[in-house]
């Protein structure tokens, strides 16, 4: 019981609390580029969880077997070889996901979310404890990624395309917003406004009126 | 025991060599993957572009110093038993790294067939538009070689692009004509 | 020239903040003030430089030859966390007043995605060692030219009268929007 208590809040932690995205400020750079379609936002997530996963359960299993001292440059070291593994594997069997997310792929390896956790939770808990560590941040990281590509996509373009991205030719389109079509969301600067406005609504929700904490008292 | 300076780096060495190793495994799991599904985009780039094409077979191997004329695969096309025409697939120095083309060249007339991009990292809004209007692709359909140098209006506003395609291009046709006496 | 269109091409059309998304951490996290943002961005061009110099050389002299290039990520981010140590170490010696403006900001320039993406890019793109410089210079110029304007904006919209909940990043991220906007005009020079 008490380890499912655990596992709940390590998985809150990530997904609220420790949002990566919308608390600490991780992963920027991808969120910016890669939000232009839910696809892409798609296949980011999956491909940083899985590094994630990986490095975790990685970093925990030796974590007892390294040096203090010398334990970034392991991390980096390992953390480099299964982005280089999900690279080689996306492009031979997701041709067109590895294309889209272009060199957002290798980047991965220094998104600060990844070393962050592996530094703070992989390093000093066991295994399963890192895995749902994973689970929860990647899902807290999805989460805001695909929110924040569904808005950008169906201002920018009307419409959602979902494509099997083992084989694109098999795809699904929705026309949303007949009326309303803001190009700029699906360019640059559009993409620092919509990231203003998300975060001015993030604190926003931090700041909102704690009513029913006044009424228990 | 044992000196930091030795353990250390000793570790950092074990932990690589394990890591390179695994990452060879994969590479040699993807990698023929990879060249069969280029190899596969080049036949259906070849088909569409020479519909009545009955063989395609690559025969870079029988010539040196490709790169030169910035070749990197040659294909023999073969129609009723004879090769009509050839396919390269050549790399053009676009404005923001290389250019990935297919082009099918008649073997019996001074003309180009037709021509296929496959990859580019041009601007998007400039030459990567330009690659992508069908307008552009139709252009070099059935184009005699002694027009290629006048080029198309279509190209403004992308002319390093424009001029990094047609070196490439000028360079394979040179090869075409003069290297390939076997055809 | 090919090289000055792929130099200027980098400091404006291309640029690495506003129109590549790298370095975006840093962008915001550091340029609350002046100083900091140019102390920054000069160690930004510093790291730059010298690691795309040096994984170029070590992927087109050590890696293709002998057919590893798969390795060329994982030698790219040691050969940049390296770097950085040394920055690390130089500077707290000799200019220990930038060392600790900007403090957590220095160790970061290892995950600035900058550095990493136009290592990669330069590999990618398959440029000449001439065209690496060239683009590793010019990004970093870019990079600086952002910095010293937002930091510059950043000051003053502090105490400038801005809407409650947008205060800070929220406000620091539309002014982005609007310097993006303004460099799309750069779009057709080139």
């Amino acid at each position: 019981m008490e380890e499912k208590v655990k596992f709940k809040n390590i998985i809150k932690t990530g997904v609220f609390t420790e949002n990566p995205i919308l608390v600490s400020a991780l992963g920027l750079c991808p969120l910016l580029a890669v939000s232009t379609r839910v696809d892409n936002a798609i296949g980011m997530s999956f491909a940083v969880f899985a590094v994630l996963l990986l490095s975790n359960i990685t970093i925990s299993l030796i974590r007892k077997l390294v040096p203090n001292e010398i334990r970034i440059p392991i991390f980096i070291i390992v953390i480099a070889t299964f982005v280089s593994c999900i690279e080689s594997l996306m492009k031979a069997f997701t041709p067109e996901l590895h294309e889209s997310l272009g060199i957002f792929i290798p980047l991965i390896v220094v998104n600060c979310l990844i070393l962050g956790r592996a530094e703070a939770f992989a390093s000093k808990n066991k295994v399963l404890p890192s895995i749902i560590d994973a689970v929860g941040m990647s899902l807290g990281f999805g989460l805001v990624l695909i929110v924040f590509s569904l808005v950008r996509e169906i201002i920018s373009t009307q419409t959602l395309t979902f494509s099997n991205p083992f084989n694109t030719t098999q795809s699904f389109t929705l026309t949303l917003l007949p009326e309303l079509k803001i190009s700029l969301f699906g360019q640059a600067a559009g993409a620092f406004f919509a990231l203003g406005v998300m975060f001015a609504i993030t604190a926003a929700f931090h700041n909102r009126p704690k009513k029913e904490k006044k009424e228990v008292k | 025991m044992k000196n930091k300076f030795l353990k250390y780096p000793l570790i950092l060495a074990i932990v690589g060599i394990i890591c390179a190793f695994c990452l060879a495994i994969v590479y040699w799991i993807t990698n023929p993957i990879i060249n069969e599904r280029n190899i596969q985009k080049a036949k259906e780039a070849i088909e569409e572009l020479y519909p009545n094409v009955e063989t395609v077979e690559d025969v870079s191997k029988g010539y040196d110093n490709l790169d030169q004329y910035s070749i990197s695969t040659i294909y023999d096309l073969t129609t009723g038993g004879e090769k009509k025409a050839s396919a390269y697939q050549a790399v053009g120095k676009g404005y923001s790294g290389d250019i990935v083309y297919l082009i099918v060249l008649s073997n019996e007339e001074e003309k180009i067939i037709g021509i296929s991009f496959i990859s580019n990292s041009e601007t998007s809004g400039y030459g990567a538009d330009l690659i992508a209007n069908e307008e552009f692709v139709a252009w070099f359909k059935d184009l005699p070689f002694n027009k290629l140098d006048k080029g198309t209006d279509l190209s403004t506003g992308a002319t390093k692009t424009m001029n990094g395609i047609k070196k490439s291009v000028t360079k394979v046709i040179d090869f075409h004509s003069t290297v390939r006496e076997d055809k | 020239m090919a090289l000055i269109s792929l130099g200027f091409g980098a400091i404006l059309v291309s640029n690495v903040l506003l129109s590549q998304f790298l370095g975006i951490c840093s962008f915001i996290g550091v340029s609350t003030q002046k100083k900091n943002a140019i102390g920054m961005s000069f160690a930004v061009i510093f790291v730059l430089v010298l690691a795309s110099v040096v994984t170029w050389c070590i992927y087109h002299f050590l890696l293709i030859p002998l057919g590893i290039n798969y390795l060329d990520q994982i030698v790219s981010i040691l050969v940049i966390a390296t770097l950085v140590q040394f920055v690390e170490m130089f500077l707290k010696k000799f200019i220990p007043k930038l060392y600790e403006a900007l403090g957590i900001y220095l160790p970061l320039i290892t995950t600035n995605c900058a550095i990493l993406g136009v290592a990669t890019t330069n590999i990618q793109n398959n440029y000449s060692f001439i065209e690496a410089v060239v683009y590793a210079v010019c990004i970093g110029v870019g990079y600086l030219l952002v910095m010293f304007i937002f930091s510059s904006i950043r000051e003053k919209i502090e105490v400038a009268p801005v809407p409650k909940y947008f205060k800070g990043i929220p406000v620091a991220f539309v002014l982005a929007g609007v310097m993006a906007l303004a460099f799309y005009g750069f779009g057709g020079i080139f």
